[in-house]
């Protein structure tokens, strides 16, 4: 295959199967739910998929698990202290930055 | 629409829009170096920036286009492309499921569009918001985030070779930072809350690394991990709807 046209394909492709989860049950479930113990799954959800999501997957995401650790820990803290998803974020990764920035150094 | 709907609807159209608005921002910011490290990724690794681009404006999803651009980097077969993500993605389900608990009686076709701003991050804003959702609000809500989405993308796609490695290798953890800021404030308000969130990093650590249950593929773990932790949750506490969303304000 042409690889223009390979990779127009692709992102098709990719753009289908991130639309569909997303259109699926909002569109198909026209009403409120009745039974309790779905509604309760419902409202646990959230926070377990981002909970499932989040770790221990971002101890890989940098070059490093050390400076991972570091940043992760520096969001933890950060978020207890009550600050908003931003400064959490440049913080955490301000963090990591630093950490391998001295980890070159040694 | 009838026209009392209109009537109704047609003056706080632009104020929930700029409500909505100004609610992401901090997740319209937060985007920008996240998409930007996608786009460094994966133009290094050699895909054109306007193919980049294109990605970020199609799909507008974090993990799923990291993984299908690797994807398309290596050649592989486009079913295999089509799977991956779409395994990745399938946590959406469940967004969107209980985002459609929001959005009763809302137009299909405002559905069919809005449908395309669930991503963790809104999603997650949504839900704080107490009682049924205005699709002018999430419209807003939306649409910043995703302009800082392919605004990051471009960047990092048109500069990141200039960019050196040690500062793309930070922004990698800028996505978790946020998922974190995002899930202990509510984590620290309720027990329940909190139980299913370490319940479900749990089971997400139990899938990484136990013999076995490591060759699950992480789109379906992460569901797996969700789903018990949601369902052990709501059997031993349930929630009535009108606490629900007292406890949202």
């Amino acid at each position: 295959m042409n690889q223009t046209l390979y990779w127009a394909a692709a992102v098709l492709v990719m753009a289908v199967v991130t639309y569909i989860p997303r259109v699926l049950p909002l569109s198909l479930m026209r009403k409120k739910v009745k039974s309790q113990f779905l509604q309760s799954f419902l409202y646990y959800m959230p926070y377990a998929v981002l909970g499932a999501m989040t770790f221990p997957a971002i101890l890989y995401a940098t070059a490093t698990p050390w400076s991972a650790v570091a940043g992760f820990a520096a969001a933890l803290l950060l978020s207890f202290a009550g600050l908003n998803l931003l400064p959490v974020a440049l913080v955490s990764t301000g963090t990591v930055f630093l950490v391998e920035w001295l980890m070159r150094l040694w | 629409m009838g026209r009392e709907a209109q009537v109704k609807e047609s003056p706080g159209r632009i104020r929930r829009f700029w409500e909505g608005f100004r609610y992401g921002l901090p997740v319209t910011l937060g985007y920008v170096p996240v998409s930007f490290a996608f786009a460094v990724t994966a133009t290094a690794g050699g895909l054109p920036w306007y193919v980049v681009l294109m990605i970020s404006i199609t799909n507008f999803t974090s993990a799923g286009q990291a993984a299908g651009g690797n994807l398309m980097l290596t050649g592989a077969p486009l079913p295999e492309i089509g799977v991956t993500v779409f395994v990745i993605n399938i946590r959406y389900m469940l967004m969107s499921m209980s985002l459609s608990q929001k959005m009763t009686g809302m137009a299909l076709w405002k559905k069919l569009l809005l449908a395309n701003g669930v991503t963790d991050e809104i999603f997650f804003l949504a839900m704080q918001k107490k009682g049924n959702l205005s699709g002018w609000l999430f419209a807003g809500l939306a649409a910043g985030p995703y302009g800082g989405w392919v605004l990051g993308t471009l960047l990092g796609a048109l500069l990141g070779a200039a960019l050196p490695p040690s500062l793309s290798s930070a922004l990698g953890i800028a996505l978790y930072a946020m998922f974190i800021a995002i899930v202990v404030p509510p984590s620290k308000k309720s027990k329940p809350i909190a139980f299913a969130t370490l319940i479900a990093v749990g089971l997400s650590c139990l899938f990484r690394y136990m013999p076995g249950l490591r060759l699950v593929p992480s789109g379906w773990a992460l569901i797996l991990s969700a789903v018990a932790a949601s369902a052990l949750l709501a059997l031993r506490f349930p929630v009535h709807q009108a606490q629900e969303e007292g406890e949202a304000a």
